[in-house]
């Protein structure tokens, strides 16, 4: 056999590397895939709809759903419609409802959407927006907030002289009820409230009234509460526009113009500012989506 | 010599990175959906006319179909929610199907060829409606099968047609007495009819009438025998009216022929003139730059009027 002298050698390992290097490249290339790194907690990822009243576009969207199949429902309180949109953002119907303005919007694991219209809960199949029925509200008593609840219901706020904590199964049916349950340890019944559940079942209320939120466990004793202030250097920017909790517990809190992250303690971890959310929600895959007046904008959540 | 060896070496390495960016580029292709057209085979028989690409200035494309019948007399444009282009095509008594690109995707002869044709309208489902001889036919848009026929309780009258934002149309039907504006739901069966509602609110019956409906689930009327758009709620319920008889701006002249309005809160109104562009609260806010007859917009805000020969897309900017 014959000998490769050393130098000889260098030079076809170094071609070869540089080979192998080109391989590489052009497969890069042609394949188009830049180096993509794994989305950065509270990256932007994608958005939903521009400004506008035509199919697929917003002007005042302030509620925001998404259920276990990945479609994302973005509610219009001034256009009074509910628009449904695939995973992949295209838009595959939209809903009038004349019976008022929309406040919130939630999805139970079976695909039924609630729909929180003028202090009405009403409950929709939206594939067909056939309307399911509504859930029962005794006396004067009104709904305030709705939110994926567990063991795949929902959760709901309701008015009912003070304010009651429903959690509701997926047949529509109040299965438990927490009377005054924020009442009872702030003296200041709910207003304009948001209720979010993490995976434990803990529940937790934000209170726009108050500008804090209140923990309760999942038997609802009521734990802790924490004050909210989304820009510290303006008190009167401690509004409460959302709420969401991820897999990592997570509880993210949309304020006047920006989203905020707190541990399940209440202790601060993260600013977004000029984000101007009005509502939130997280997937099951730790994706946040944002409602945004003129669009719904989709996050990175989960892992810091 | 040492020289000719880099220099070969150098043009196998170069050749080699072409060959794997042409190798590991087909695969995308192939992941893509486009192996068809990376690898269809080529025919050695008659020479094909090669499809004329469709033709783009300022920001527009012009959709002319190619390699078949060329459009000679085209009045009527719709655009589906998939981005498809509709262009009616009453001379040839058939629908063309233009991809968003411009190209041509299918054709399809409208099995009920009656005219005068009036009407292209696809609802969000992808429906075409056609209103042809006061008559309005309902037509799968991907195959043109004929799925149906809208029928008013009165009888025969439907003249115009167009999508509303949910899903179904809005139509105009009149008769010798009055003019109706006419709600046809996804299915299409009729939801609402509301009787009388342009001649009620005009005082006697205007005929035809070209209609629209925004987001806001505004209904727009435009009628010619008073050069005037009239506005109504979703309801029926009359609101108000703009424009009126003249050559000044904001006036209008002859038949309207085309009626759309956009994502934006515009409303288009084609006539003599030319296309006139209103706010919703019927202001006058310029004249387009657009030419033809039937008008249509896309969910991008993108303005496609019927020129005859071609269809015109404008882009959201303009005009």
């Amino acid at each position: 056999m014959r000998r490769i002298p050393g130098e000889t050698w260098r030079k076809r390992r170094t071609l070869g590397a540089v080979v192998l290097a080109l391989v590489v490249c052009a497969r890069g290339l042609a394949s188009g895939e830049a180096s993509r790194s794994p989305a950065t907690f509270g990256q932007e990822l994608s958005r939903i709809g521009k400004k506008g009243i035509g199919p697929s576009q917003m002007v005042e969207a302030q509620a925001v759903a998404v259920d276990s199949q990945g479609f994302v429902y973005a509610g219009d309180r001034e256009l009074g419609r509910v628009q449904r949109f695939n995973s992949a953002g295209k838009l595959e119907s939209l809903h009038y409802f004349d019976e008022g303005r929309i406040t919130s919007l939630a999805c139970d694991r079976a695909g039924v959407l609630y729909v929180l219209i003028e202090r009405r809960l009403l409950r929709y199949d939206p594939k067909t927006w056939t309307l399911l029925g509504e859930v029962e509200h005794p006396g004067d008593s009104e709904f305030l907030a709705v939110a994926p609840g567990p063991d795949g219901g929902v959760i709901a706020l309701r008015d009912n002289s003070h304010d009651d904590i429903l959690l509701i199964d997926r047949n529509g049916k109040i299965t438990r009820t927490f009377h005054d349950a924020v009442y009872a340890v702030s003296d200041y019944s709910l207003h304009e409230p948001f209720v979010a559940v993490d995976r434990g079942g803990f529940i937790y209320v934000g209170d726009e009234g108050t500008h804090r939120i209140y923990k309760f466990d999942p038997q609802g004793r009521f734990i802790s509460r924490f004050g909210f202030s989304a820009d510290p250097a303006d008190p009167s920017r401690e509004n409460i526009h959302g709420l969401a909790i991820d897999s990592q517990g997570h509880l993210w809190v949309a304020g006047w113009s920006s989203v905020n992250v707190f541990s399940s303690d209440g202790r601060f971890l993260e600013h977004f500012g000029d984000r101007r959310a009005h509502d939130l929600v997280i997937d099951d895959q730790d994706a946040l989506y944002a409602a945004e007046w003129t669009q719904v904008t989709k996050y990175a959540a989960g892992k810091r | 010599m040492l020289n000719l060896r880099r220099v070969s070496l150098l043009s196998v390495l170069i050749l080699g990175f072409i060959a794997c960016c042409a190798h590991f580029g087909a695969g995308q292709l192939a992941a893509s959906g486009f192996q068809e057209a990376a690898l269809a085979p080529l025919k050695a028989s008659k020479p094909e006319v090669m499809p004329e690409p469709p033709r783009e200035d300022s920001g527009r494309v012009h959709f002319k179909p190619a390699g078949t019948k060329p459009m000679e007399k085209v009045t009527l444009v719709a655009v589906g929610p998939e981005g498809f282009v509709y262009a009616g095509d009453p001379g040839a008594g058939r629908v063309l199907r233009f991809k968003p690109s411009g190209e041509l995707a299918s054709q399809f002869p409208l099995q009920e060829t009656r005219s005068p044709w009036t009407g292209l309208a696809v609802d969000r489902g992808g429906t075409v409606y056609v209103a042809a001889g006061d008559r309005l036919f309902r037509y799968e848009g991907g195959t043109g099968k004929l799925l149906g026929e809208v029928r008013h309780p009165d009888g025969p009258g439907f003249f115009h047609v167009a999508p509303r934002p949910d899903s179904g149309v809005i139509a105009s039907w009149r008769n010798p007495r009055r003019d109706d504006l006419v709600l046809v739901d996804g299915e299409g069966a009729i939801e609402t009819i509301h009787r009388n509602a342009v001649s009620g609110a005009t005082g006697e019956p205007m005929g035809d009438v070209l209609v629209a409906m925004d987001g806001r689930r505004t209904l727009y009327a435009a009628v010619s025998k008073l050069h005037a758009v009239c506005v109504f709620e979703f309801t029926g319920k009359y609101v108000n009216r703009f424009g009126s008889d003249g050559a000044e701006p904001g006036q209008f002249s002859g038949p309207f022929t085309g009626l759309t309005v956009d994502g934006q809160q515009r409303i288009f109104v084609s006539d003599a003139k030319g296309v006139s562009i209103f706010s919703d609260a019927g202001r006058y806010l310029r004249q387009s730059e657009a030419h033809g007859t039937g008008l249509a917009v896309s969910d991008d805000d993108e303005l496609f009027a019927a020129n005859g020969t071609e269809i015109v897309k404008y882009s959201a900017g303009e005009p």
